[in-house]
């Protein structure tokens, strides 16, 4: 695939030819499934799944396990994050949400103008600081391939700037799976406060006004902890999505 | 389902990550900015960007990005497609 790319970027100015990302067929997805053409959807979601799955897929983790890839992965560093600056329009040097890792960053140091804002490098510990402080802030830690199985990147995503998420949730295809937890709430110590409410990116939790109990619904559930590590009460546990019979096969 | 058809006019429409204001201001985030070329070992300067309503299914036609842009590149227009 990369020497594939190499010979079409050869030229100055060439649009290359190859959808590593799948991005021009998930953009046809998303016009046929609003043009209401569901076999053409289904045809193109299917061909950008298996895509992705081959070239560019993402998972969603909890902070622990994101911190375990600190320790093992080298180098690592801050970039400038790809989907807010398309989404939401971020400049580049107020932007730095994600962080890339492995080798790659080397080739942006060495060439700076050939990734906007550049690297950051930053030391195991520093990264796990930083990653604690986006946690707090409420953000989704996901992992994403750079060719499976290369981990490339760790990102801190949101609804809807992060394009994984937004084409998840509202067209249906996943570019983006669940994460390995599943969260669950504990009826008798939850006190209906509220604070995990605001901390879903996924829709999965209300408050039941009548019982004044929240309600997490599991299938929409992602798995990413944040809910866990906000409540007071210790009413939210995560537990592995595959000691549930019903939600083994939901990713 | 597709309620309004968005059209950017490209011309008016110069520095598009500079500006940025409908990719803010959009209550569904309809808005993508894209790199309109790309190039060998540098990344696409930010006025080869082009604005895409590439969500526009998620449209409410609020009209905040027709009336808040400041090149008034942003149209509107309900849409015949159902």
């Amino acid at each position: 695939m990369f020497r594939l790319r190499k010979e079409e970027m050869k030229k100055e100015g060439v649009v290359p030819d190859i959808q590593t990302m799948a991005e021009d067929i998930i953009e046809q997805a998303i016009r046929a499934r609003d043009l209401g053409d569901t076999k053409k959807y289904m045809e193109l979601k299917t061909q950008a799944e298996k895509m992705a799955q081959n070239v560019h897929f993402g998972q969603v983790v909890t902070l622990e396990q994101v911190k375990k890839i600190m320790d093992i992965a080298y180098p690592i560093a801050r970039l400038s994050c790809v989907c807010r600056r398309r989404s939401r329009g971020f400049k580049d040097d107020e932007n730095f949400f994600c962080m890339g890792i492995g080798v790659g960053m080397y080739k942006w140091e060495r060439w700076p103008e050939s990734y906007r804002g550049g690297v950051h490098f930053m030391t195991p510990e520093e990264a796990k600081a930083w990653l604690e402080q986006v946690n707090e802030a409420g953000l989704v830690h996901t992992f994403w391939v750079f060719g499976t199985p290369y981990i490339g990147g760790i990102c801190n995503c949101e609804y809807p700037a992060c394009i994984g998420i937004r084409n998840r949730l509202d067209y249906g295809i996943s570019m983006l799976v669940k994460g390995e937890y599943v969260a669950l709430l504990d009826r008798d110590m939850c006190t209906g406060c509220g604070l995990c409410v605001e901390r879903c990116q996924f829709r999965a939790i209300n408050i039941e006004r009548t019982m004044l109990k929240a309600q997490i619904n599991p299938f929409r559930c992602f798995g990413c902890g944040l809910c866990e590590k906000k409540c007071k009460h210790n009413a939210i546990k995560l537990v592995e999505r595959e000691s549930l019979a019903g939600l083994a096969q939901e990713w | 389902m597709v309620r309004f058809e968005i059209s950017i006019d490209h011309s008016r429409c110069s520095d598009p990550l500079g500006c940025g204001i409908c990719l803010k201001i959009c209550p569904t985030a309809v808005f993508v900015a894209r790199p309109s070329q790309m190039f060998k070992f540098r990344e696409t300067p930010g006025a080869l960007y082009r604005i895409k309503p590439l969500y526009a299914s998620m449209c409410t036609g609020c009209m905040e990005c027709a009336v808040k842009c400041p090149a008034g590149a942003v149209r509107v227009e309900r849409s015949n497609v159902r």
